[in-house]
């Protein structure tokens, strides 16, 4: 049974998304403060968090981003009343997986949860390559989301893991900038698909010798990005 | 459009190197007339004028530059006030774009939050998973969420009226204390976990006011939801005082809640104000409560203020209304 931690301030919110969240299954714990959200957080093993960001105690942001500071990649979904489309991307830049917004269906609600679970099992699935995959004398572990290159050893972010298995996994095809954020994020996130860039630009960093003229990760111009072996 | 983003620390900055400016002006300025003094002097000796001319050029020329001088530093002072006021404006303009933020995102939570509960709510009594026995409670909820959304927009439309001066006030003759009493009672069916315990020392009874009873009683009920809301104390203690001495009625509601710090005692009744920032959500409500409250009591010819000994150490308000009657009064506010 999955295990989910749910930090809501609003007690009739939080008790209807734990009984509907109970109803498919799910072992819900519900905390009402941002500060107990961390504390409950290190006491248990849970699979998802569900954070609404305006939370007495500790914000939901500076919550995330403390839970990713130490090292965790559990994804995070946050829930909130705030629907500007910086409010959303703050979100999701500090580590957050996905985001919804106040008022939202129960349903959309359970489709997201089962996408980032989804995606998550996708990651660390294995199927198509292996969790560790080493090229020209770098490396990335998928499950371990270590990854080394001419810089030396670095963490990445599960992201940007997503990014580059996604790439890895469609070695010499051309892959758009829709197919990723599609697979990696869920395309309803993001206001423009150029927000993937970025997330290029910091595994070229990684893996090439010299990320302004890229060797393995490709621009095809008015296309997407192609991962190859020259 | 682009933003123009002034923080009061840049405005500070911006005001100090306006004022080195002109002070660094206006000092260039004195040096170089006590230099063209020098210099007229001067030439009026090379020239070979005799020495009463020679003073009397001197004496001219200061005279000139005296005259000249003061006109030139009324001036600095002038821009110096000006560059202050523009200082102060922009602290203002800033300080009242932050509430009004924390009051669009404090609305937008309080909107949005009981909305969400009601839409699922409404998916769970539509549910096949969730058990009977977990639906019992569901109706209660939507209604309380209702109504909870019913107040927070009857609150921004009572808001609105009083901003554009046109909230009409029903007046009567009514009892304050009966009023008084009702808000008190209705506290103990508020939602808040820590139990109330309410004091009524020095209340007396069958006070009358003339006065609108649902604007009067929202005011009350503001104050009564504030002393709850603001109140970390494992038991939230009022003290509630109603007198009258002649025409003059005093309501006192004393709290044992998380005080006010100085700078927010001079501020709660202001529009849009709420203590601290929105994303740090300690406290329930939209900035609205206290603003109407106060425009309440004011319209009604009365007096509202706050007072606290500092943070941790409660919170008093004191109303002020005048006793009266329909002959007495005019029927609008």
């Amino acid at each position: 049974m999955k295990k989910i931690l749910l930090v809501e301030d609003d007690p009739h919110l939080a008790d209807g998304l734990t009984i509907n969240l109970e109803g498919e299954g799910y072992e819900v714990v519900q905390v009402d403060n941002g500060k107990h959200g961390l504390e409950e957080y290190h006491r248990g093993n849970f699979d998802l968090l569900l954070l609404d960001i305006m939370l007495p105690g500790m914000d939901g942001l500076t919550l995330c981003k403390k839970i990713r500071a130490g090292g965790s990649t559990v994804p995070i979904l946050f829930i909130t009343a705030r629907d500007q489309t910086e409010e959303k991307v703050e979100g999701l830049l500090a580590g957050g997986d996905d985001y919804i917004t106040k008022p939202f269906n129960v349903s959309e609600l359970l489709a997201r949860i089962q996408g980032i679970f989804r995606r998550q099992a996708w990651l660390s699935s294995g199927d198509t390559v292996d969790d560790a995959y080493e090229f020209d004398g770098r490396y990335i572990n998928f499950r371990t989301y270590k990854a080394s290159g001419p810089s030396g050893a670095c963490d990445l972010t599960r992201k940007e893991c997503m990014v580059m298995r996604y790439l890895v996994e469609r070695q010499d095809q051309v892959v758009t900038r829709d197919q990723l954020l599609d697979a990696v994020w869920g395309y309803h996130i993001y206001p423009t698909n150029r927000t993937i860039d970025n997330f290029i630009l910091k595994l070229r960093k990684v893996f090439e010798d010299d990320p302004a003229n890229p060797r393995y990760i490709e621009t095809v111009r008015g296309a997407g990005y192609r991962f190859t072996l020259k | 459009m682009g933003k123009f983003n002034l923080s009061p620390k840049r405005a500070l900055i911006l005001f100090i190197a306006i004022t080195i400016v002109l002070i660094g002006q206006a000092t260039w300025w004195v040096v170089f007339m006590a230099r063209l003094v020098d210099e007229k002097v001067q030439m009026a000796i090379e020239l070979g004028a005799d020495q009463s001319f020679v003073d009397l050029v001197h004496q001219q020329e200061i005279r000139r530059q005296i005259m000249v001088g003061s006109e030139g530093l009324f001036m600095l002072l002038l821009v110096g006030v000006g560059a202050w006021l523009i200082y102060r404006a922009l602290v203002r303009a800033e300080e009242l774009k932050f509430h009004q933020q924390n009051f669009l995102m404090a609305v937008t939570h309080e909107l949005k939050t009981p909305l969400a509960s009601i839409k699922i709510y409404l998916d769970t009594l539509e549910s096949a998973k969730i058990p009977a026995e977990k639906k019992a409670g569901v109706i209660t909820r939507l209604r309380e969420d209702a109504n909870r959304l019913e107040k927070l927009v009857e609150n921004v439309l009572q808001a609105g009226r009083f901003e554009r001066s046109g909230y009409h006030l029903n007046r009567e003759r009514l009892n304050l204390s009966e009023l008084v009493g009702e808000g008190l009672s209705s506290l103990t069916r508020h939602p808040t976990e820590a139990p109330v315990e309410i004091s009524r020392q020095n209340f007396q009874d069958n006070i009358d006011v003339y006065g609108d009873r649902l604007a009067l009683k929202r005011a009350i009920e503001a104050i009564l939801e504030n002393s709850l809301i603001y109140n970390d104390k494992e038991t939230v203690r009022l003290n509630v005082e109603l007198t009258r001495k002649g025409r003059k009625i005093c309501l006192r509601i004393a709290d044992n809640g998380i005080g006010l710090s100085k700078k927010d005692v001079g501020l709660v009744f202001g529009r849009f104000y709420r203590v601290g920032e929105e994303i740090n959500r300690n406290h329930p409500g939209s900035g609205l409560g206290l603003y109407l409250c106060r425009e309440i009591i004011n319209a009604h010819g009365g007096k509202i203020t706050a007072h606290s000994e500092g943070l941790g150490k409660g919170t008093e308000f004191h109303i002020e209304l005048k006793a009266g009657y329909a002959d007495e009064e005019d029927s609008t506010g």
